[in-house]
């Protein structure tokens, strides 16, 4: 008993230093919540970007460029930059070196079973907009990928030719620049799926594929190897030694750790367990001050949608109403300390809207001026004095007595706290700002919003948080999801004018000419002010801690490109 | 007895079957779309919401859904968070850690529970009386994740003797072991108080009884009596305790899979609970509702062996 | 009367403590009991009379504890004896019979199992300890031992669970069996048979039987001598004889008159009043609030004991020589007239 126990210590002395002993560079990284599926086909969540980026291969790739402030695209399974052939026709060259991770190639069949796969009518996969309509539209993708029995449309007809083994051809609907072609084909959907094991999880309708769900069901690609996924634990990777562009790449494993508590998080961070922190609403206060710790403008801008036909408001068609809610929130204290060091926004199109497209709308020259004109009326947009003639006049307008106490309703999910704050901290100030006349009470839903306001009618306020990615590319498409052609929309207010001048900038007169889109689009956004489509509250801002042994191969955040976390090195 | 194990499985059945109906009626009569992202086509939600026989009356949809799973075992396909994984084949592959978590954690806090409460018993009125009473109305009161915070705290940050989170991927047993510790121990320690606290009553009572009187006139000594006579007895009721003990771990786990990244299906329950995973909630309640009513079969059976008295003079 | 006294108790006092203080249970009682008789201890509940069978097989509950006395027995104080003796002393020296064989028995053990669990503890291989479980189990008269060997203690009669009972008092060859109101939870009918199951067990196996009961009438037919306990004393003593023709103690009388009478339509004399709060027990004789008779010094001062014959004893002050003759109740009288006829019937 005594030898089996000396024995059984030993063996772990050994394992232990065995461990210990491996010098190689790892990095430790978490996922709030593990990717669903890695057949980035089918799942809409974002969890998918990371673990593709590791194991997955594209047409391009983003890596940062010499001045370490920027990114440049480089070919991956692409031998060099889309060339234009002939109008709006992209060629794209591939490298004969490009492989799977068994060896197997990948070539211009690869890529088409990929494209055809993700547009497939039957699949319905949930991301082929993304390959047929995101930063460059190609022609009849989508009209193949959505067809119905009555109008078939052919997959010869689709913008996506196979040349010859090792080129392809992209035919989009109108002028593009190389920039936005190699932005759609860096889209972790564009991924290219391995055929043998995608037609092998196919069910016998063809209606779903079992692709990717396991680790046993996925080919990996890229510069990684998934080696190990237990799922809601841990992913693990190891260098893929068949990749050919290894110089870009320093880590030899990467271990992604499924995280749910932000507890453990901050605990294995200061453990050192961890090389990257992006701290919560209440973890950043400890951090404000830690200069491991750095910022950046999200996608996302917090608002509010009015309800425009609540059968028991009096004031609801009313734009003067809206305009005195405008007004009425003080998006300072809302930003600052309830959802914690956010920035206050009195305009809709979000910090990263136009990055890709070379100047960020928010920086230049026409979206600042939508900036000062909101700032004139008082702090991103607060004023309550303002708020309170507005409100007069909607009395007026709606022929409602003066000593008249109107109580809105907002609707929202107790679950989410900031806004379950900025709620209660509305009830408060509502009231006072409107001296009395505005009482605020809640109606809390458990399921999504949009499924509360298909069977609710009686609400007035509703807090969303959408965002549209592509407004990376075209900033006014942030407002997308405000048009009278969108089905789910969030509100019930159509406006004429706003739609005619999306129309506008959706041109491809106005889209191909940046100085002038992003002219329009601060007429859109001024529109949009004009006619309060919604309340803008709350301009996210990202906060990530970066642990001191990494080396970023950026100086500064880059949208679009981040801290480029999977290209920095280990340095101890 | 067969008659009456028979009978018991019988009704376990229906009960099955009552709690597939009722799940299906809750969670689908839930307002919630199953595809709420922004980005997704209206057009492709709609093909694949159909796909899925949304479109059609509940009823028919309520058909399918037994269809499914009485003549093809088939609890239908996840959608939102393995989408286009099988639900059972998702609920398999996390059955281990579940099933070591709870099975580790009743292994644990019935033997501790017995000594704590016999201790207890025995030990009556003595300051280590007090302080396991003391222990049992703190731990029957404060919630099982409260101690895992508490734990997960104190044991590996304050104090690093384990490991943060669960480690599914342990180049060894008791590496692997070492890192459900911490969850097991938050999970037991409710349990274990459950039990001591019955058992000290019972015991007590069970001591005083005139057959330990009897046990100690034959000749026995006090040890002797207590073990042979009272402790058996007492153990008599203690089964009846085991059963909410039980559904209770499971409950607990569901928050402490959460809290220490393990990876089994509480956390999934309460995550296809907040995604409206439809099928993957159905299949995950009737399987919890199995596992319940498994346990209490076993324990009706093993309360049969116990005590002659439902063995035989139930003769049910 | 001349045999060997194998257990004798003298002024043995047991007291418990209790929320309103310590209760004087037992208050300074003596009697022997000698090789082959039965001896009865009488009296009401609280009276003392089970504490003093509890004292005799040491297992007293924690909150008791001997004050003063002893009780010898084969050369050991068992009032003061370690655990480990007592432990060799009971069951096989010494059997106790409980008042009731449902909550006796372990209701989830074979009886089979109950009687010679103490055997094979100490030692007898399990083939012998179930022939001698049979057996005594035959002894006890319980039929078709074979089969009932294994059953449970539930699925016996009353009666049957009390032979049980007193099989397992019996398993370890004990030569006095302390038998705690043995009948009193049983029918008429089966008490008869139970008692003189006692009897012929004693008889067969030479025993020496402490009997304890609240009832007169049942003691008639197995006692040889009788002790009258009340609140924690033993008031008068005698041959069963001597107790019920010449009952001396007015406590006594009032025993006696309390007894069902078949043969006249007499009521049941009922003893006024409650037995005495035994935390403050009353000064003077304990009986005397309840004691028709009861002479002022009563109130005053205990009685002595006054012997009125070699073998009969009582603690009355109507005994004493200056006391104004009192007799017994004329109802009481008639009866024992009556039972003199019958000669000496019980």
């Amino acid at each position: 008993m005594k030898k089996l126990i000396l024995l059984a210590l030993v063996l772990m002395l050994a394992l232990c230093v065995a461990s210990s002993a491996n010098a190689e560079k790892a990095f430790h990284t978490y996922l709030t919540a593990d990717t669903p599926i890695l057949n980035g086909h089918n799942s809409v969540e974002t969890s998918l970007d990371t673990p593709i980026g590791y194991c997955g291969a594209t047409l391009y790739r983003a890596i940062a460029d010499e001045s370490r402030l920027n990114y440049k695209y480089i070919g991956e399974i692409a031998a060099e930059l889309p060339e234009e052939i002939s109008e709006n026709v992209w060629r794209i060259a591939l490298r004969p070196e490009a492989c799977w991770a068994n060896g197997e190639p990948i070539n211009a069949d690869t890529v088409m079973y990929s494209f055809k796969m993700l547009l497939d009518p039957v699949l319905a996969n949930q991301m082929a907009d993304f390959l047929s309509d995101a930063s460059i539209t190609i022609v009849n993708a989508k009209e193949y990928s959505k067809q119905t029995s009555d109008a078939p449309v052919a997959w010869e007809d689709v913008g996506i030719k196979k040349i010859d083994d090792y080129t392809i051809e992209i035919t989009t609907t109108g002028s593009v620049t190389q920039n936005s072609v190699c932005a759609q084909f860096t889209n972790r959907a564009t991924a290219m799926v391995y055929e043998p094991l995608y037609e092998a999880g196919m069910n016998a309708d063809r209606t779903s594929t079992t692709y990717g769900v396991t680790a046993d069901q996925w080919m990996s690609a890229g510069p990684y190897k998934l080696e190990s996924w237990v799922h809601d634990s841990v992913q693990t990777y190891v260098r893929n030694e068949n990749y050919w562009l290894p110089e870009y790449f320093n880590f030899d494993t990467v271990e992604v750790r499924i995280i749910k508590e932000m507890n453990a998080r901050v605990e294995l961070w200061e453990q050192g367990a961890l090389d990257y922190l992006s701290p919560d609403a209440n973890t950043i206060e400890t951090y404000i001050d830690d200069p491991r710790l750095v910022e950046n403008s999200s996608l996302t801008v917090f608002h509010i949608d009015i309800n425009c036909k609540n059968p028991e408001n009096p004031l609801t068609a009313s734009i003067n109403y809206r305009k005195a809610l405008y007004h009425a929130m003080n998006r300072e204290v809302i930003a600052r300390s309830i959802f914690g060091y956010q920035e206050p926004s009195g305009t809709y199109v979000n910090g990263q809207a136009g990055m890709f497209s070379g100047e960020i709308y928010r920086d230049s020259e026409p979206g600042l001026a939508v900036t000062a004109r909101v700032n004139e009326w008082g702090p991103a947009g607060y004023n309550p004095e303002l708020a309170r003639e507005y409100l007069a006049k909607a009395y007026e307008e709606c022929g409602v007595s003066e000593d008249t106490v109107i109580t809105l309703i907002m609707a929202f999910d107790e679950s989410d706290t900031a806004w379950k704050a900025t709620a209660e901290y509305l009830k408060e100030e509502l009231p006072v700002i409107f001296e009395g006349k505005i009482q605020l009470d809640f109606d809390f839903h458990t399921e999504s919003a949009t499924a509360y306001k298909q069977t609710h009618d009686v609400w007035d306020l509703s807090p969303n948080d959408w965002s549209r990615s592509a407004s990376r590319t075209y900033p006014y498409t942030c407002f997308y999801y405000y048009l009278s052609t969108y089905d789910s929309h969030p509100n019930n207010f159509f406006d004429e004018e706003f739609e005619a001048q999306y129309a506008v900038c959706d041109s491809e007169e106005v889209k191909s000419d940046y100085p002038r889109l992003l002219e329009e689009t601060a007429k859109l956004e001024n529109i949009y002010l004009d006619k309060v489509i919604h309340i803008p509250m709350v301009q996210g801002v990202g906060y990530q801690l970066i642990s001191d042994r990494l080396e970023l191969p950026v100086d500064e955040f880059v949208p679009g490109f981040g801290w480029g976390l999977i290209y920095a090195d280990i340095v101890e | 007895m067969l008659k009456y194990i028979l009978g018991r499985i019988g009704a376990m059945l229906l009960t099955i079957f009552l709690v597939m109906t009722l799940s299906f009626w809750i969670i689908r009569l839930m307002p919630m779309t199953i595809f709420e992202n922004p980005e997704v086509s209206p057009e492709v939600q709609y093909k694949l919401e159909e796909r899925m026989h949304l479109h059609e009356p509940k009823i028919v949809q309520y058909y399918y859904f037994l269809e499914g799973i009485i003549l093809k075992g088939d609890f239908g396909t996840s959608v939102k968070l393995r989408p286009g994984m099988d639900v059972f084949d998702i609920i398999m592959v996390r059955i281990q850690p579940t099933m070591v978590l709870n099975f580790f954690s009743l292994l644990v806090s019935i033997p501790l529970g017995i000594l704590a409460g016999t201790v207890a018993a025995l030990r009556r009125n003595t300051w280590l009386d007090h302080v396991i009473s003391f222990a049992i109305v703190i731990f029957i009161s404060v919630p099982s994740f409260v101690f895992a915070s508490l734990l997960q705290y104190c044991l590996t940050f304050l104090w690093p003797v384990f490991p943060t989170l669960y480690n599914a991927q342990a180049p060894n047993v008791w590496q692997a072991f070492r890192s459900m510790i911490l969850p097991i121990t938050a999970l037991s320690l409710g349990p274990i108080a459950t039990i001591a606290r019955y058992l000290r009553g019972e015991l007590i009572e069970t001591l005083s009884s005139e057959y330990m009187l009897l046990a100690r006139t034959k000749g026995l000594t006090q040890n002797e009596a207590t073990w042979s006579h009272a402790f058996r007895n007492s153990m008599v009721p203690i089964a009846n305790t085991i059963i909410p003990m039980i559904t209770g771990i499971m409950g607990g786990s569901l928050v402490i899979e959460k809290l220490f990244s393990v990876p089994g299906e509480g956390g999934l329950l309460v995550d296809s609970i907040m995604a409206g995973d439809h099928f993957l909630t159905v299949a995950l309640l009737i399987f919890y509702s199995l596992i319940s009513l498994i346990t209490i079969l076993v324990v009706d059976i093993s309360y049969g062996i116990i005590d002659p008295r439902i063995r035989i003079g139930g003769g049910k | 009367m001349a045999q060997e006294t194998i257990l004798n108790v003298r002024d043995l006092r047991v007291s418990f403590r209790a929320y309103g203080g310590t209760v004087q249970a037992v208050r300074g009682i003596s009697f022997d009991l000698r090789r082959g008789e039965t001896v009865a201890i009488v009296g009401e509940s609280g009276s003392g009379k089970s504490v003093t069978s509890k004292a005799i097989m040491g297992i007293l509950p924690s909150n008791a504890s001997v004050d003063a006395g002893t009780i010898m027995y084969d050369g050991v104080d068992l009032a003061h004896a370690p655990e480990n003796v007592m432990h060799d002393i009971r069951g096989k020296r010494i059997g106790l019979v409980f008042q009731d064989p449902l909550s006796s028995l372990n209701p989830i053990m074979k009886v089979g199992k109950q009687i010679t669990e103490v055997l094979t503890r100490k030692g007898m291989d399990r083939k012998q300890a179930r022939a001698k479980a049979l057996q005594l189990m035959k002894d006890v008269g319980i039929p078709e031992a074979e089969r009932r060997i294994n059953q449970y203690p539930f699925q016996f009669s009353g009666g049957m669970r009390q032979r049980i009972v007193i099989a397992i008092a019996l398993a370890g060859d004990p030569e006095i069996m302390i038998c705690d109101e043995p009948t009193t939870a049983l029918d008429v009918t089966v008490q008869a048979k139970i008692l003189e199951l006692i009897n012929a067990l004693k008889a067969e196996r030479s025993l020496s039987v402490i009997f304890i009961t609240h009832d007169l009438g049942v003691v008639a037919q197995m006692a040889d001598r009788i002790c009258v306990m009340y609140a924690g004393k033993i008031v008068e003593m005698g041959t069963a004889e001597e107790i019920f023709l010449q009952p001396a103690h007015p406590y006594t009388w009032a025993l006696l008159s309390s007894m069902p009478d078949l043969d006249t339509r007499d009521r049941l004399a009922a003893i006024p009043g409650a037995p005495p709060n035994m935390i403050h027990p009353p000064k003077g004789d304990a009986f005397a609030p309840r004691n028709p008779y009861a002479l002022n010094i009563d109130f005053e001062e205990e009685p002595p004991v006054f012997r009125l014959s070699e073998t009969h004893y009582a603690a009355t002050w109507l005994l004493h020589p200056k006391a104004a003759k009192v007799d017994m109740p004329e109802s009481l009288a008639r009866r024992i007239q009556r039972m003199k006829e019958a000669g000496g019937r019980a």
